[in-house]
Parts: structure tokens; C-alpha cells; sequence
């Protein structure tokens, strides 16, 4: 159907101007319109060319991103799943689970009657073993017996309570100097000079 | 046949670097104005119009080089410029949570507003008819009514039959009669 047949099936339509649409310009539009797009062109390539050489990425990065982000989702998964097994706000709330525990009173366990059910018969059978033993010891002990380094041990060990004056009751030849026999001569200075003695030849001479 | 040759030469222009930007001038120049009302039918106010035709002649620029030259270049720059200007009314129909039949007649309503429209009452009417039709009827009948492409070039354009083209504008005429009848 061409233009010049319209009135036939759209009389109304054709009655109306094709020229007098009412759209109108502003005046010389179309005469900058190419620089104006020219313009914009190269503001837009100037744009794109900067954004892409300024901001760069490393070698290979989108051939490589895949595989990172598939192993950070993997990693997130086995965490989550890590998660689930602990229960929630655990460690929100171990430190005063620990704290309570050490605070509350250990539970009393009564030993006696697990004493005397297993540590009587065993006490009672020591002693009985206790007193057998000593009752086959019976042989006396002389000072002739003990070894002289055996008293020397009980002197040095101060189980003897001696002074100069128990020497010289005991010992009646040997001349004591006023200095020895003073009271002050104290019983370190005295067990001193008998440890430079020889203990062993001063019995033995006796 | 001068056209094609003039129309090989301009696209081998226009892939040159050298000689590329005084090829895309002369390509400007000679399409702008029937571009311009190309879009303007669709997006009816001057300064979207101004904004989708530079979109228009800028994505040409960049994408010359993927133009195959199996079509003619003005219909593959009306294909363009048609899919950026229903780009963009969709765009706007989305911002303003509206569709596009809602757009579509408050756009005809802020014609009286608009300073670079001087139409009359019957102007606008066979407007709000034309936009009473289905978007594809929409685009039909201005690329024949008004700009009076040849079917085969619309077909280029709209990737649709001569024959459902033929039908589509009949059903589009007829339509717009009995709208301006109803008033």
C-alpha cells in the first residue's frame, strides 16, 4: 500500500499533515552535531584507553581466577562444615565454663572405709613382720664392733653432747693449757680439735 | 550501483586509521538527519534524542570493523540506532517503575510542556494512536509512513518478512484510522 492509496483505508490519517508533525530543532543543530559527537568519541577513547593503562593486572590473572576463587568457596565450605560440629558461642563461653569449674568445691571422697578395707590387713601383717624381725636380732652391739668411722659419723652429726671438762674426766693424762680448759672454749673448737686428731689413734692408745 | 561503490569506499574509509575520522564526518553528515527522526518518532523529545543519536553514531565507530557489509551500511546504522532508542525508553519505563504503554502515553502528555514541540491537538492524537499500537507496529509504520523505506530495507532493518511487514503496516493504518475516529 503506498502513501497516495492511505486515504482510501485511512481517510482521517491522510487528512493530516506529513510536513507539520510539530517536532522541531534548535537551531543548528545539525551543524554541530558531528563535532559534538567527534568530541565525545574521544573523550570516551581517551577514557577507556586511561582506565585500561593505568589499572593492570598481574600475568595470567584471568586465567588463574577461576581456579582461586573455586578453592577459596572449597576452603569456606570445609570451614563451615568445621563449624557445625562445635557448638554455638563455645568459645564464647569456655572462659566462664572453666572459671566456674575451678571455683565450685572439689567433691569430698571418704578414704576410710576404702583404708580399712585394703591398708588394715596390710598394716597388721607388716607389724607382725616387723616384730618377728627384731625378735631374731638379738645380738648386742659393743663399741668394740662399730667401725671408727661409724662414730666419727654420729660426732659429726652431733649426737654427743660434750665438753671439755667430760675429756678431762675421761682422758686424766692428757694436759690441758688454761686456754683449752677455759669455758669458752666452745664445742665446734673442741670437735675441730678432735677431728684433727686422729680419733682412731687416741682409742687406739687407750 | 554508484551507491554501493560510494558505500564499499566509505566503510574501507572508515576501517583505515588514517583516514577514519574524516570517513565517520562524512558518514555523520549524510545519516544524521534521517537518524535523528528515526529516533526521535520513538523517544519523541529532542534532547533524549540528541543523547541516543550520539550513542547510535558512536557504537557504528566502534564496531565498524564487525560490520560483514552483507546489509547496507544505513540499514545495519538504522538497526543500531532503532535497538538504542527502544533500549533506551525501556531503560527510562524501568527507572520510573512503569511499562512502556505508561511511558508512552505520558510521554505524549509532556509534549504540551515541551518547548521543541509546536504540534496541534491533531498531531498529538495521531500520536497517542501511533503509540496505541504494539512496539513492532510502532516501528513499522514510521519507517513507512514517514521516512517511506522500501520493505526490503525495513526488513534489513527488523529482521522480518516483506509479507508480515506488508500485513503488520495494513494493521497499523488501519488501527490509527479507527483511533482517530473514536475522538
Amino acid at each position: 500500500m503506498k502513501r497516495k492509496d492511505i486515504h482510501k483505508i485511512a481517510p482521517k490519517l491522510s487528512e493530516i499533515s506529513l510536513k507539520k508533525t510539530g517536532f522541531e530543532i534548535p537551531e543548528n543543530y545539525f551543524e554541530s552535531i558531528e563535532d559534538a559527537i567527534i568530541a565525545e568519541l574521544k573523550a570516551k577513547t581517551l577514557l577507556e584507553k586511561g582506565t585500561k593503562e593505568t589499572f593492570k593486572t598481574p600475568e595470567n590473572y584471568f586465567d588463574s581466577i577461576e581456579e582461586i576463587v573455586i578453592s577459596k568457596l572449597k576452603a569456606e565450605v570445609i570451614q563451615n562444615n568445621t563449624e557445625t560440629t562445635i557448638p554455638r558461642d563455645y568459645f564464647d563461653t569456655l572462659e566462664d565454663q572453666v572459671l566456674s569449674k575451678i571455683k565450685t568445691t572439689p567433691k569430698v571422697i571418704f578414704l576410710k572405709s576404702k583404708f580399712i578395707k585394703f591398708l588394715a590387713p596390710i598394716a597388721i601383717a607388716a607389724s607382725l613382720l616387723l616384730v618377728f624381725v627384731l625378735n631374731n636380732n638379738s645380738t648386742t652391739v659393743t663399741f668394740e664392733s662399730l667401725a671408727s668411722s661409724e662414730i666419727e659419723t654420729w660426732i659429726d652429726n652431733g649426737n654427743i653432747d660434750i665438753d671439755a671438762l667430760s675429756i678431762a674426766s675421761i682422758y686424766p693424762e692428757i694436759e690441758l693449757n688454761n686456754e683449752i680448759y677455759s669455758a669458752s672454749l666452745s664445742d665446734d673448737e673442741v670437735f675441730e680439735y678432735l677431728n684433727e686428731e686422729d680419733l682412731e689413734d687416741i682409742i687406739y692408745e687407750n | 550501483m554508484k551507491r554501493v561503490k560510494d558505500e564499499e569506499l566509505l566503510v574501507a574509509q572508515l576501517k583505515n586509521p588514517d583516514t577514519q575520522e574524516q570517513a565517520f564526518r562524512d558518514l555523520m553528515s549524510l545519516y544524521k538527519e534521517r537518524l535523528y527522526w528515526h529516533i526521535r518518532k520513538i523517544v519523541l523529545s529532542h534532547d533524549d534524542t540528541d543523547d541516543v543519536l550520539q550513542n547510535t553514531f558512536i557504537k557504528v565507530f566502534k564496531n565498524i570493523h564487525s560490520f560483514k557489509e552483507n546489509s547496507k551500511l544505513y540499514s545495519w546504522m538504522y538497526r543500531i540506532a532503532t535497538n538504542e532508542a527502544i533500549t533506551f525508553i525501556n531503560k527510562k519505563a524501568a527507572k520510573q517503575h512503569i511499562d512502556i504503554s505508561e511511558l508512552q502515553y505520558k510521554m505524549t502528555e509532556d509534549l504540551q510542556e515541551d518547548p521543541n514541540y509546536s504540534g496541534d491537538e491533531i498531531q498529538q492524537l495521531l500520536q497517542k494512536a501511533i503509540f496505541s499500537l504494539p512496539q513492532k507496529q510502532q516501528l513499522v509504520f514510521n519507517m513507512k509512513y514517514y521516512d517511506e523505506m522500501k520493505y526490503n530495507d525495513i526488513s534489513e532493518v527488523l529482521g522480518t518478512s516483506v509479507g508480515a511487514l506488508k500485513a503488520s503496516y495494513f494493521h497499523a493504518v488501519k488501527k490509527i484510522e479507527e483511533f482517530l475516529k473514536s475522538y
